[in-house]
């Protein structure tokens, strides 16, 4: 890290080491330079306008759907199926010199249908083959599971025997054991799911679904776990859950080692490199509403900053890291009640020239505070 | 450096992965060729615009080209960078294909252009200055030769390495180099003329 010391901003810009931090940072990218900033204050700004600019510049690229994708490609398996019968069909015709033209024959036909039979016989067992990892877990359990598929467009609730609430999205798939008899409540997840749980601390609720485990007391979160996406995403609405790989997880150990998430984070397990981050769900809601609700109203008139910063962390349930001492100085005066979170920092830190960045699920205020 | 060892290792890793994929569909497993095809698709897709604005013709040759690809599954090589090869075929489909030539209207025989528009995202810079300086990159990029364009591209918006680079576009890695070399000087000649107008504007300001 020594040399980026002395580069100057155009160094930074094409630098591969520095655009990867910017385009695609991993906790370990982000400790390492927030280490070598903390070592370096004053390369700060040179950092931050060069990320600016990373950020800035893009490529203007078609947009092509998913939906769409999966149609072409199923469109190019379709053609390698027509093809197989086809050779297959011209191969066995040259056997016999031709009579009548060989497609009309009954041998054909015959073969023809079996074909088609087990090649749509394939398809099928492919569409089932798809869940295997949701499948293995399924098949590992010797309870008695139940087991609830959403084949229609909307999401479906289910009701599970201990009085949590499930919504499950279109395409999805959830199996869990009728009565919850043993130590743990285990629910086992394909697709998409909201999970509303009732508070049980005897009986923990485990969601497997890929290659995590969620395990809370009782809150309400949601779980995105499908074949074929890269990722695997957890969010927490309100409540504490935890978080981890199902590698090496073990049901009757009492240490869970995991990331634990409270309200308004999510983590985002990457499937490709198996790494969990944990950051901010997109939208952040208020979370501690009746509590404090006079409070609420965000409309702050030379309210120093980091008492703004209190509230908003009260209100949202995230973690803000700032120096209360060099923000005592700095009023805020701003109507704040109808902007989302991320909307409200940008004004505030506009006002009082600090910036804001999202790590790990926390936001941290970088400020040099007020005269 | 133990970083840059760790970043190493899960880009074996990964292409470790890619390449088991790989070997699995040219021994005819389906589920990885589909699995490849998903993968592969986007970035496909995104290259293979930058040679065509027909859309419909871009989809073509990428499905043309997973076609080929199946039948001949037992004679490609089992050792290869799955996405550079693949943009790599993408790309000499392409040019062969007489429908680009004659769609977007090139004359016989020069194979199609590398279009690609660069833009500037204003809504990340308020700071004015910022905002020049990249407008002012962008600028150069847009004006910069059609291979020193299609390097920058695959570096720096596609994440390729210099040897994938050398051998979608089929050159050595050095040349590779050469070519971003140029690219880079290019920029750095543009930003300091730019950078030193500022400085003169705050002068006669003062």
């Amino acid at each position: 890290m020594e040399h980026y010391k002395y580069c100057s901003l155009q160094d930074l810009v094409l630098d591969d080491f520095f655009r990867e931090w910017v385009l695609a940072p991993t906790p370990k990218l982000n400790a390492k330079w927030h280490q070598f900033l903390s070592e370096n204050p004053e390369r700060w700004d040179v950092i931050q306008d060069a990320s600016l600019i990373v950020k800035a510049i893009k490529v203007e690229e078609p947009s092509i759907s998913d939906q769409e994708i999966k149609s072409l490609i199923q469109h190019t398996v379709n053609k390698i199926e027509q093809k197989k019968e086809a050779r297959t069909g011209v191969l066995s015709a040259g056997i016999k010199p031709l009579k009548i033209a060989f497609f009309r024959q009954t041998w054909f036909r015959l073969a023809a249908s079996f074909l088609l039979l087990s090649g749509l016989g394939w398809l099928v067992y492919e569409r089932y083959q798809t869940d295997n990892l949701y499948d293995k877990f399924v098949t590992d359990n010797k309870s008695k599971l139940i087991e609830v598929i959403n084949n229609g467009v909307n999401p479906q609730i289910v009701l599970l025997n201990d009085g949590s609430k499930v919504t499950l999205n279109a395409g999805s798939r959830i199996s869990y054991e009728a009565s919850f008899s043993g130590n743990n409540r285990v629910v086992y997840l394909t697709g998409e799911a909201f999970f509303d749980v009732v508070r049980n601390p005897q009986k923990p609720f485990l969601v497997y679904a890929n290659e995590l485990v969620t395990k809370v007391l009782g809150t309400s979160f949601s779980v995105k776990a499908n074949k074929f996406d890269k990722q695997v995403v957890v969010e927490v609405k309100t409540g504490k859950v935890s978080v981890s790989a199902q590698k090496g997880f073990d049901e009757k150990a009492d240490k869970f080692k995991g990331l634990i998430l409270t309200p308004n984070q999510k983590v985002v397990y990457d499937r490709e490199v198996a790494q969990l981050t944990k950051s901010l769900v997109a939208e952040p809601i208020i979370i501690f509403q009746e509590k404090e609700e006079q409070k609420m109203d965000f409309n702050f008139d030379d309210t120093p900053a980091n008492e703004v910063f209190e509230v908003l962390e009260n209100a949202y349930g995230i973690h803000i890291i700032y120096d209360a001492d060099l923000l005592k100085n700095c009023p805020v005066t701003a109507p704040l009640s109808d902007q989302n979170l991320y909307k409200k920092l940008k004004i505030i830190c506009k006002a009082i020239e600090a910036q804001y960045e999202l790590i790990d699920g926390q936001i941290i205020i970088q400020s040099k505070g007020c005269k | 450096m133990l970083l840059r060892i760790k970043k190493n290792l899960l880009l074996i890793m990964e292409q470790q992965r890619e390449l088991e994929l790989w070997q699995a569909f040219t021994e005819g497993d389906i589920s990885a060729f589909e699995a490849i095809m998903l993968e592969q698709f986007p970035t496909l897709y995104q290259y293979g615009s930058k040679f065509s604005k027909n859309s419909e013709i871009v989809k073509d040759c990428i499905q043309d080209l997973f076609l080929y690809l199946w039948e001949h599954k037992e004679h490609l090589s089992k050792n290869v960078s799955v996405k550079a090869y693949l943009m790599s075929s993408l790309r000499r489909r392409i040019h062969l294909n007489k429908n680009i030539v004659s769609f977007d209207a090139m004359p016989t025989g020069e194979s199609p252009l590398f279009q690609v528009a660069f833009s500037v995202e204003d809504a990340f810079i308020e700071n004015e200055y910022l905002q020049r300086l990249s407008n002012q990159i962008k600028d150069t990029l847009t004006h910069i030769p059609q291979r020193q364009k299609e390097v920058i591209y695959l570096r720096f918006f596609q994440n390729l390495h210099r040897d994938q680079i050398a051998e979608v576009l089929c050159i050595t890695p050095q040349t590779v180099s050469n070519i971003l070399q140029m690219a880079f000087k290019s920029i750095r000649k543009n930003w300091k003329t730019e950078y030193f107008g500022l400085l003169f504007f705050h002068f006669v300001l003062s």
